[in-house]
């Protein structure tokens, strides 16, 4: 057999075999074992829960630090929040009275809370978009992974405006336009309207993620800094719950929600 | 004398160059399988979102109510009872009109609120975001059957399937709840009660239109389903009484925004209640 005949049949051995494989990648794309999906984006897909989530478990809740940070002047004031007792004030997630100004309770835990949640998060990643369903107090976010900038003009929202892209084997977000507010529940850190945050998603084995969360906040910070990098757990047999912090204790009278009391007192 | 056929280096390179040309071809032979689904993702306006005033403003968006106003419900005995909503003897939105205090709106009200909705269809899922109070319905499109035991919520256990150009969503597992706007709005305030069932139906109809076909039973208070969204159905989603054929529109350059009806929730009457004390 000369070599031209081998050269040749080389070449149908190659060619077929990109070509099956072609016919064989339009399989399941997203099946939350998998670590990439068939068109190469790393598969986040699932529901996952953080490391908070067994802090919780034991009463604790996930916080951020508190010191050693690249502090401005002033900017340790800022970030750590002086506690005065009242719930409004401290944890207004949880605990608001119905006021005249019409403000209620149960507010939004906004970011970077709602990446460090304890609860259950799904992940879906349609085309273009990466969609984060939060279980607790029915939170979400629709994030276009196309790569394109911030819109200008952005009006602060508690969850802010996020765009990501994929870069290798890393899901990218950038989030501005965060109304300022607390960072987080359990270690009582603000932000301010300057609040810019990072977050790398990376799947790291069948059910691991890792989600590192890089902080940034000119009015705060001289620069930006890791908050830390979280080992996320994939729960392929759970489905998330509805979450409702409004109706909290309403059927309950030993548990009663704290805006629908002070309502009622005051119409009687 | 005969010739051997010797077949030439291209000719054999042939097989190979073609299955490398048109596998691809083969290759979305699944994905036209998925592209089989309907599309219905984006932003979509619901039936019961009105332009205000089209000559003046154009783009203004009036708030449409909710209500059903048919003459000829399949009561069951007593199911009349059932359907009206039980005003407390002195005011309390807890059980007169509860999204006073924010609290959810619920399945399937929510589905006909005059915001907007943005679905997305992730592989083996049809995953709905509600622009009004920011609620999220996730639902499994690969027919499976609904998990026994689960806890009533809000918004049910969905299920859901295509069917040729639809999709089908079943819901059950419901607290009960109002079906449509409450407190003093007329021809409102009726309730479903945990064995509330409703399947609704999503047909693409154009580039721009989808139909949205809502069956509801109740064997509680009904002794058959009905069907809303079709033509002389008599369930109206528009404070102007619009048409009963419920069709639902594409707006690809929106983005829905972040809604939280915990601030600046400035009810007249709430707000009365509390001042006058």
């Amino acid at each position: 057999m000369n070599a031209r005949l081998i050269s040749s049949v080389l070449c149908v051995g190659i060619c077929g075999t990109i070509g099956g494989a072609l016919m064989g990648q339009s399989g399941n794309q997203s099946s939350g074992s998998k670590l990439r999906m068939a068109d190469g984006r790393p598969n986040l897909s699932g529901v996952w829960v953080n490391t908070g989530f067994k802090k919780l478990a034991n009463g604790m809740l996930e916080r951020l630090p508190s010191a050693n940070l690249p502090f401005k002047p002033g900017g340790s004031d800022q970030w750590n929040l002086k506690l005065t007792g009242d719930p409004h004030h401290d944890r207004p997630m949880f605990h608001a009275r119905v006021t005249k100004e019409g403000d209620f309770g149960c507010r939004p835990p906004g970011m970077p809370q709602s990446a460090l949640t304890a609860n259950a998060q799904q992940l879906f990643q349609p085309a273009g978009y990466l969609l984060i369903v939060y279980e607790g107090i029915h939170s979400s976010r629709m994030i276009p992974m196309d790569g394109r900038p911030h819109s200008a003009d952005l009006e602060p929202t508690y969850l802010g405006d996020s765009v990501g892209r994929y870069d290798g084997d890393v899901a990218l977000v950038d989030t501005t336009a965060v109304r300022p507010g607390m960072s987080d529940v359990g270690g009582h850190h603000m932000h301010s309207d300057a609040a810019h945050y990072i977050e790398r998603y990376r799947r790291t084995g069948p059910s691991t993620m890792t989600l590192e969360l890089t902080i940034d906040d000119p009015k705060m910070f001289t620069k930006p800094w890791v908050a830390g990098t979280w080992k996320m757990e994939l729960h392929p047999e759970w489905t998330i719950m509805e979450g409702n912090c409004e109706d909290r204790g309403l059927d309950d009278p030993d548990k009663q929600d704290f805006r629908l009391l002070d309502y009622l007192h005051h119409s009687k | 004398m005969t010739e051997r056929f010797v077949p030439k280096r291209g000719f054999l390179m042939l097989p190979g160059v073609l299955l490398l040309v048109f596998a691809p071809m083969f290759a979305q032979t699944p994905q036209a399988k998925q592209g089989a689904v309907p599309d219905i993702s984006g932003v979509w306006s619901t039936p019961g979102f009105r332009h205000f005033d089209r000559e003046k403003i154009p783009d203004s968006p009036v708030i449409g109510l909710t209500r059903f106003n048919r003459k000829d419900y399949p009561f069951r005995p007593g199911g009349e009872s059932l359907w009206k909503r039980e005003f407390s003897t002195k005011p309390n939105p807890r059980t007169d009109d509860p999204q006073l205090l924010c609290l959810p709106w619920g399945f399937p009200h929510q589905s006909l609120l005059s915001n907007v909705q943005h679905f997305f269809q992730p592989e083996g899922y049809l995953v709905i975001f509600y622009e009004d109070m920011h609620y999220t319905r996730v639902i499994p499109m690969d027919g499976r059957e609904h998990v026994k035991g689960l806890p009533p919520d809000y918004y049910g256990h969905a299920v859901g399937r295509y069917e040729g150009d639809s999709a089908v969503v079943d819901t059950i597992g419901l607290k009960p709840w109002g079906l449509d706007d409450g407190g003093a709005v007329p021809d409102g305030n009726h309730m479903f009660t945990s064995a509330g069932h409703f399947i609704e139906r999503f047909r693409r109809t154009g580039p721009s239109t989808m139909s949205y076909e809502l069956t509801i039973d109740d064997p509680n208070i009904f002794t058959k389903p009905w069907v809303c969204g079709t033509k002389d159905s008599h369930c109206f989603v528009d404070g102007n009484r619009g048409p009963e054929e419920w069709i639902m529109r594409l707006h690809p350059e929106w983005e829905i925004i972040e809604q939280y009806c915990e601030e600046n929730n400035k009810d007249p009457g709430l707000l009365e209640s509390l001042s006058s004390k």
